[in-house]
């Protein structure tokens, strides 16, 4: 879509910064490096959890997982279906699939697409930094204070944005306790995503959540 | 004498010459010799008692009316009778004949007839008898002329009458009991056997057999009244010929007899068998077309049904009916599927723009997204080296504007992309949308009106689909119930015509063929035998018949050459104008040849001492009828010579009108009345 090439790039420089925003995998541990609020320490798991925000369809899929299998760590959701209800229907309810879906490529390791340019703008402007640790091996994203404090403005300011927060959120709320191999690992039991060819875009599969929503639930989410 | 295996012999050699021409031997042997003569043939000797039978007294007694008193008084009639003639000379209504019916009824058991008024005054007979040497009183008691008891004792007359007997071991307690009695104890004394014979009876399916014995054999010692119609028995016996040979058998002591009348009744069984096998079946055989005829009709529509149902093209169905039902389905079923069809076409429209609106709707959200991202990211100021993450001076934005270059790398300025442009595409995806949506409810509506009109074609489709759909149930069950009828029906049909056809005339041919054999068999076999019955006693019946002969010509036949028997026992006449029979002739020869034959009978018993005749003899009222004196005359001669020669062997009872009668009779055996006087 030529439109998505025009306006993907500040789409997307929205998404990477409020993951880093509401992700943090040292929340609660006291920062000696300088202006770093929070950090992510994968790119798989920056790029699986951008995945999800791009394909809610595949997010409400993985929500339903959790109510139907054990295992994967993301057991917890069993105990958590009405809230897993709630969410999916309201995704499917809202047409998220239909209307939020941003389309994305798969690679070798699934849904990814290149960080360069979003990183150029966001260290430019001080809103994110890359640091490659363990000798080169690892990379991690830390979101500065002027980045923190630019999601806030935009929070408050953006409405548009308040769907990616209230997203963010949710993510975090059900799946904060997977690192990003285990995501990658969940988001690969759906066949479509599983069996699409390399450099293909991943198909969307809301009829199967649908139908999947109906059979856990016994009812429509219309 | 014949052995059965000559009879069976003798009887298939004469069928198989004639009409029986692959008639087996075996077949013969099988009915002849079911007919059990076996033991009659070639092992017959009836005894022949030596000495006759005779009558020494008759009494009679009760009460008659006297009509110038005007009541009943009481009568008695004692008579003594002697060997030889014994006669009675009256007018009239005198007694003589009810005398000689008494002695009738005591020797037979059989009631003669009486005149009506005078059988009720008697009330007591008795006949004393000679038999076999011994003598026996034969007592009856009447009351209003029928026998209430009696019987035979041992003894005289004379102690009989005086006094109340205790009643014999075997008494007379009704009128059969008499007659049996009477017969076999006659029957016995006198050598005349039991021989069964048979009755034809009108309406009957089978011939009845009756035995004959003593009461039938006696009638022919009675030549009573003025009726001749047969030469051996008095009138009023029925069925005479038939009876005529075995009692001339009897009395003749012919052999084979008892063979002949075993063979004869199993004959009349056949014959009567075969008829009426044979009228049944004639009768029978048009009805039996008929319902013939019926059934196979029946039976041909049956199977015309069954297998018009088997091929398929049932008729329970109406053929239009189900074509108009098969067309409209066929138009609705047409009118569905371009319903369908479009309804599919509008479907794929509907899920088209909805797809279209999706993506506008998601191009709409982008633009929106990014039309207020990039305004908010726009603003903030570069800080850092992207690379080394240094900190760059900060430069106002419209400073470096102005002098067209990149304050970091010395590098032209590129213009930023306008937002407008954002908003213009924004605007266009909007108006793109809108139109999206009316296209949708456009096609919305569209598919709403196609499904209404579905709905309605298949409701209106529905009944014919159900009527169609029972079409094959009902044909089902109507022909699973009229298959089961039907096979029922041909079944039963089929039964009855088998049943039927076994029934026809053509069917039973086989079945009547072997009763007209069995018939055939017995009817020759009887024929063999009767003829061997007359040649082997051809001498006997020669002698007779030439005394026969001589005394019809003194007695007044005229031009008489020749009196003779057929193998049946028929008699046969020859004069000078032909030969008849006996029933052809006239009154007048037929009482002179019946005299003559009982006579010459009686004659052939006493001189040649042939056959069992019991050398006795009624006869009443002999020369009453068409009779000159000079005939009677030569019949009293006739009988005078019988006294003279063996009168005390022999004993004739002769009532008659005629006083010539007492010239031929010596006076104490003769009860001469005057007139005006009664025997009592």
């Amino acid at each position: 879509m030529e439109i998505e090439k025009e306006i993907c790039i500040e789409r997307r420089i929205v998404r990477i910064l409020f993951i880093l925003y509401f992700f943090d995998d040292k929340a609660g541990a006291i920062s000696f490096l300088n202006d770093r609020v929070s950090v992510i320490e994968s790119e798989t798991k920056l790029q699986k959890i951008d995945f999800w925000i791009c394909y809610p369809d595949h997010l409400a899929a993985a929500l339903l997982r959790g109510c139907e299998i054990e295992g994967l760590g993301n057991s917890k959701l069993i105990n958590r279906k009405q809230e897993v209800c709630s969410a999916v229907r309201d995704i499917l309810r809202n047409r998220e699939p239909e209307i939020r879906w941003i389309p994305m490529r798969k690679y070798l390791r699934g849904a990814y697409e290149p960080l360069d340019e979003v990183m150029v703008f966001l260290v430019s402007r001080n809103l994110a930094r890359r640091r490659v640790v363990e000798n080169g091996r690892r990379v991690h994203y830390e979101l500065t204070s002027r980045g923190s404090e630019v999601v806030q403005t935009m929070i408050r300011e953006c409405q548009e944005t308040e769907w990616y927060a209230q997203r963010c959120r949710l993510i975090r709320d059900f799946f904060n306790h997977l690192n990003g191999f285990e995501i990658r690992k969940l988001q690969y039991l759906e066949a479509a995503y599983a069996m699409t060819p390399h450099e293909q875009m991943i198909a969307t599969i809301e009829t199967e959540v649908r139908a999947r929503f109906v059979k856990i639930f016994g009812m429509e989410a219309l | 004498m014949i052995t059965l295996n000559d009879l069976v012999t003798q009887t298939h050699k004469k069928l198989t010459e004639g009409n029986f021409k692959f008639l087996l031997r075996e077949q013969v042997q099988e009915i002849v010799g079911s007919t059990d003569i076996a033991k009659w043939l070639g092992s017959e000797s009836l005894s022949i008692p030596m000495s006759g039978l005779m009558v020494l007294k008759i009494a009679m007694r009760g009460h008659k009316w006297i009509s110038h008193d005007s009541s009943y008084k009481e009568f008695e009639y004692q008579r003594t009778l002697g060997p030889g003639i014994n006669g009675w000379i009256a007018d009239n209504s005198t007694g003589k004949s009810t005398i000689l019916k008494a002695i009738q009824w005591a020797l037979t058991g059989t009631k003669p007839v009486f005149k009506s008024d005078v059988q009720k005054w008697i009330e007591e007979i008795a006949v004393e008898i000679r038999v076999s040497g011994e003598q026996y009183t034969i007592y009856y008691q009447l009351a209003d002329g029928k026998l209430t008891g009696g019987g035979i004792f041992k003894e005289p007359l004379e102690s009989v009458w005086a006094e109340i007997k205790p009643l014999p071991e075997t008494p007379f307690l009704n009128p059969n009991a008499a007659k049996q009695r009477v017969a076999e104890f006659l029957g016995e004394k006198l050598g005349f056997t039991p021989l069964e014979r048979a009755i034809w009876q009108k309406y009957a399916i089978d011939i009845k057999v009756t035995t004959l014995s003593w009461d039938s054999y006696a009638l022919a010692l009675f030549i009573n009244d003025d009726d001749y119609r047969d030469y051996f028995f008095p009138p009023l016996q029925k069925d005479r010929s038939n009876l005529r040979q075995r009692a001339l058998g009897i009395y003749l002591g012919l052999d084979l007899l008892k063979a002949l009348s075993t063979l004869e009744v199993a004959r009349d069984h056949a014959r009567t068998d075969y008829n009426f096998e044979s009228k049944r079946i004639n009768t029978d055989e048009q009805g039996l077309q008929n319902e013939i005829e019926h059934f196979s009709n029946e039976l041909s529509r049956v199977e015309e049904r069954l297998h018009h149902i088997e091929s398929g093209s049932s008729a329970l169905i109406d053929v239009t009916y189900v074509s108009e039902i098969g067309k409209k389905i066929s138009e609705y079923t047409k009118q569905i599927v371009d319903l369908n069809k479009r309804k599919v076409e509008l479907s794929a429209e509907e899920q088209q723009i909805n797809t279209n609106i999706a993506n506008t709707e998601r191009a709409c959200q982008a633009l929106q997204e990014a039309i207020s991202f990039k305004v908010f990211l726009s603003g903030l100021e570069v800080e850092k080296c992207p690379h080394c993450e240094n900190s760059i001076p900060s430069i106002p934005v419209q400073e470096e504007v102005q002098q067209g270059q990149c304050h970091v790398c010395k590098n032209q300025l590129q213009s930023v992309t306008a937002v407008e442009s954002h908003q213009s595409m924004l605007e266009s995806q909007k108006r793109v949308l809108e139109q999206l949506k009316k296209d949708r409810n456009n096609t919305t509506r569209e598919l709403r009106k196609i499904e209404t009109m579905l709905e309605e074609v298949r409701k209106e489709i529905e009944p014919y689909k159900a009527e169609f759909e029972d079409l094959a149930r009902q044909q089902k069950v109507g022909l699973t119930e009229e298959m089961c009828i039907l096979l029922n029906k041909q079944g039963y049909l089929r039964g009855q015509l088998e049943q039927l056809q076994s029934r026809t005339k053509a069917a039973k041919a086989t079945y009547l063929q072997d009763k007209k054999l069995k018939f055939e068999i017995l009817k020759t076999s009887m024929g063999i035998l009767q003829s061997v019955l007359t040649q082997e006693n051809q001498n006997v019946l020669a002698l007779l018949m030439e005394q026969v002969t001589s005394m019809a010509q003194a007695f007044g036949v005229r031009n008489l050459s020749k009196v003779e028997l057929d193998d049946s026992f028929t008699m046969l006449v020859t004069q000078s104008q032909g030969t008849a029979r006996f029933e052809e002739m006239n009154f007048g020869e037929r009482l002179r040849l019946k005299l003559a034959f009982h006579l010459a009978l009686l004659n052939l018993r006493i001189h040649q001492d042939i056959g069992r005749h019991p050398k006795f003899l009624l006869m009443d009222a002999p020369g009453s009828a068409e009779m000159s004196d000079e005939d009677f005359v030569a019949i009293l001669k006739q009988i005078a010579d019988i006294q003279k020669a063996f009168g005390d062997q022999v004993q004739i009872l002769l009532a008659t009108t005629r006083p010539e009668f007492r010239d031929y009779c010596n006076p104490e055996n003769l009860e001469l009345l005057s007139f005006g006087e009664t025997c009592f």
